[in-house]
């Protein structure tokens, strides 16, 4: 390994890595990719239950939120539920529309088009019925069908005047270039073993392994390499063995998440980034957002069985870009998932009853629904990840250490998200019997190396290259200068492709 | 009649399970938890917690517990046994009647820490075993969506993993 050069390195193989390791082997370049995580066989592992969730070693702040993701061949995504949002028009531009957040550098005309690359890459099924989305071309799957849970869920929208629209997947509707069409087991949360969940250990990654990529499983980039002059030279990486190498590129992109970027740019100190890199700015790190994460469930009369199917079902942005008066900034998606299952899970994690209470509520968990909240945060400096001052990983680094708190914005929206789902689900026919609450975790960990055309306020420009490191993009959910109200697997990837779409396009040139 | 049945069904469970290395007092405790679990998860069958798969899956979780855990809740359930004792002259914990049961395990909850903090183990221990028991899916109407035939057809990607 030592000595070996490529013509790009890319740190991290979920959502953005995959992505971009794919465009660039594809178009020729030597890549090399470099994944912390295990490489999951789907149809071995998955089926098999193997599968572990490895922790990212983080330090959480008392009475801070909790956001997690996944080390893996495919990232987060591989234990995804499959939603696949885009994201909205105004959602580019809140500062200017809504007098909150920050306007993103780019448009959502600018990245339509990656979004559509993606889209057809992935095979998302969908309809182009939502009507508070920007006019758009056909999905290329039909949506999926519609359960009995959502049939309830939207009628009862329906009565309020609202307008529900099947929610975007990617997974399969239909047979997609050579992968079979989603057999509605519900196992998306544990990684797919049919291969219809187009996460990317069933598209990118084998694309990208096909394009002649080198993909290397259980390897931890330990620094970024800079030269005297601040330019990127390559990364030192640990081996699953220990054994540590180093591989040369000019060109890093790094798309290790929200949650470990920022380390990794500190710990990265050369003659030219004695602070680390990305420092001028002093926002490595700052303005970390979650999302207002929850979950509404529902009782209706007869059974609707919504612990199986899809983790998307029918949604409802009505109150996407806010409530006149609600006491909180733009607003939220509420949409139909799955019930929290097997049931002994719901029985012990989410409910503290026991008794006739605790038996009358589980007989009937097949008759109940339940709904998931993604609500816009906004961006606090407050909220961060910053190394932890005395706690170290095994290679003697500084563990990242979050906080993160959520303000009166962030309570007032999610219970205007509640009583919107309760005021949906009585008009669909659901009893008075109800469950909520407001997650203290969140799978959808997003800024800290925030985007901008200020090198003054922002980590990377509008292309992900960061300001101040010559060779070094960006291109993950790191660097969202706000959240929006929707899940963000699609955007990350489509923001890659857009950056991996420049890169390949200046080489040419 | 039905309690002896109940002891009965211990006994044979017990039996099977701590052969060679149970007590009295192993065998005294396990009756607790089952009792105590009729009053967390009460079934419309009265005998669920004296043999069903739910019991049998309760007994395993139980003896699968670090010994050290298992001593712990061990307190618990000597504490419904004590209080028992006090409030019902001189009654074991497995002889009230669900009533008197419910009643009893109220009163610790408001009034012991200890046991509170015991039970807040106890009570996922049993909600868990009925609810991963096949009883616990017909009671719920839930149905495992993770049995396949076999793998899809699925040469081309497949390939890449082999």
């Amino acid at each position: 390994m030592a000595g070996m050069k490529y013509d790009a390195i890319v740190v991290g193989s979920g959502a953005a890595g995959s992505v971009v390791v794919e465009a660039l082997s594809g178009a020729g370049w030597k890549v090399l990719a470099l994944e912390e995580g295990s490489w999951y066989n789907p149809f071995r592992d998955f089926a098999e239950g193997r599968a572990q969730r490895i922790p990212l070693g983080i330090v959480y702040e008392k009475d801070s939120l909790r956001p997690n993701m996944v080390k893996a061949v495919g990232g987060s995504m591989v234990f995804y539920a499959g939603v696949f949002f885009r994201m909205h028009e105004n959602d580019f531009r809140t500062r200017t529309r809504s007098g909150c957040g920050s306007d993103w550098p780019v448009t959502y005309q600018e990245l339509a088009p990656f979004y559509k690359k993606v889209e057809v890459f992935s095979g998302a099924s969908g309809s182009n019925t939502n009507i508070f989305e920007v006019s758009r071309e056909a999905y290329p799957n039909p949506p999926h069908p519609v359960s009995k849970g959502s049939q309830y869920f939207a009628r009862g929208a329906r009565a309020l005047g609202y307008h529900p629209a099947p929610t975007p997947m990617s997974i399969l509707s239909r047979p997609y270039r050579g992968r079979p069409a989603c057999t509605y087991c519900a196992m998306c949360g544990q990684g797919c073993m049919v291969g219809d969940k187009s996460s990317p250990e069933m598209t990118y990654i084998p694309a990208a392994i096909k394009h002649g990529a080198d993909i290397r499983a259980n390897h931890k980039v330990l620094t970024i390499e800079t030269n005297n002059t601040g330019r990127v030279t390559g990364v030192v990486f640990k081996d699953q063995d220990g054994t540590r190498h180093k591989a040369h590129s000019d060109l890093v992109i790094l798309c290790g998440s929200a949650l470990l970027n920022p380390a990794l740019l500190m710990r990265s100190r050369g003659p030219a980034h004695p602070e680390g890199l990305g420092a001028r700015s002093g926002l490595v790190g700052k303005y970390l957002m979650c999302h207002v994460n929850g979950r509404y469930m529902a009782r209706f009369p007869e059974v609707v069985n919504g612990f199986m199917g899809i983790s998307g079902g029918i949604d409802v942005q009505d109150f996407y870009e806010g409530a006149p008066e609600a006491g909180f900034h733009r607003g939220y998606t509420l949409y139909v998932s799955l019930l929290p299952r097997p049931p002994a899970l719901f029985a012990d994690w989410y409910l503290e009853n026991w008794g006739e209470e605790l038996v009358e509520i589980m007989n009937s968990y097949n008759r109940m629904i339940r709904l998931a909240v993604v609500g816009e945060d906004q961006a606090y400096i407050t909220n961060m990840v910053t190394p932890d001052p005395e706690l170290r990983d095994e290679d003697g680094f500084p563990r990242p250490r979050v906080v993160y708190r959520r303000t009166e914005n962030e309570l007032n929206l999610f219970g205007h998200a509640i009583d919107t789902a309760r005021r949906i689900c009585r008009a669909g026919g659901a009893d008075d019997w109800e469950f909520f609450h407001i997650s203290d975790s969140s799978a959808h960990p997003l800024g800290t190396c925030r985007m901008g055309d200020d090198p003054d306020k922002s980590v990377v420009d509008r292309w992900g290259a960061c300001h101040d490191v010559s060779g070094l993009y960006i291109c993950d959910g790191s660097i969202y200068p706000t959240s929006a109200a929707v899940n963000p697997a699609l955007t990350i990837m489509a923001l890659a492709s857009r950056t991996a779409h420049r890169l390949i396009q200046r080489r040419s040139s | 009649m039905r309690r002896r049945v109940f002891i009965s069904a211990c006994g044979v469970a017990l039996i099977g399970s701590l052969q060679g290395k149970s007590s009295k007092a192993d065998m005294d405790e396990l009756q607790i938890l089952l009792a105590l679990a009729e009053v967390v998860v009460p079934d419309k069958d009265p005998a669920t917690w004296q043999s069903s798969t739910a019991a049998d899956e309760l007994v395993s979780r139980w003896r699968s517990l670090e010994d050290s855990r298992r001593n712990e809740l061990k307190t618990a359930l000597q504490m419904l046994e004590s209080e028992a004792g006090n409030s019902f002259d001189g009654k074991k914990f497995i002889s009230l009647n669900k009533k008197q049961r419910i009643a009893l395990v109220s009163r610790l909850l408001d009034r012991s820490e200890d046991f509170a903090s015991n039970f807040s183990t106890l009570r996922p221990l049993i909600v868990r075993s009925f609810y991963s028991s096949k009883l616990g899916f017909e009671r719920t109407g839930y149905r495992s969506t993770t049995q396949f035939i076999g793998y899809p057809e699925h040469v081309e990607l497949a390939e890449i993993w082999e």
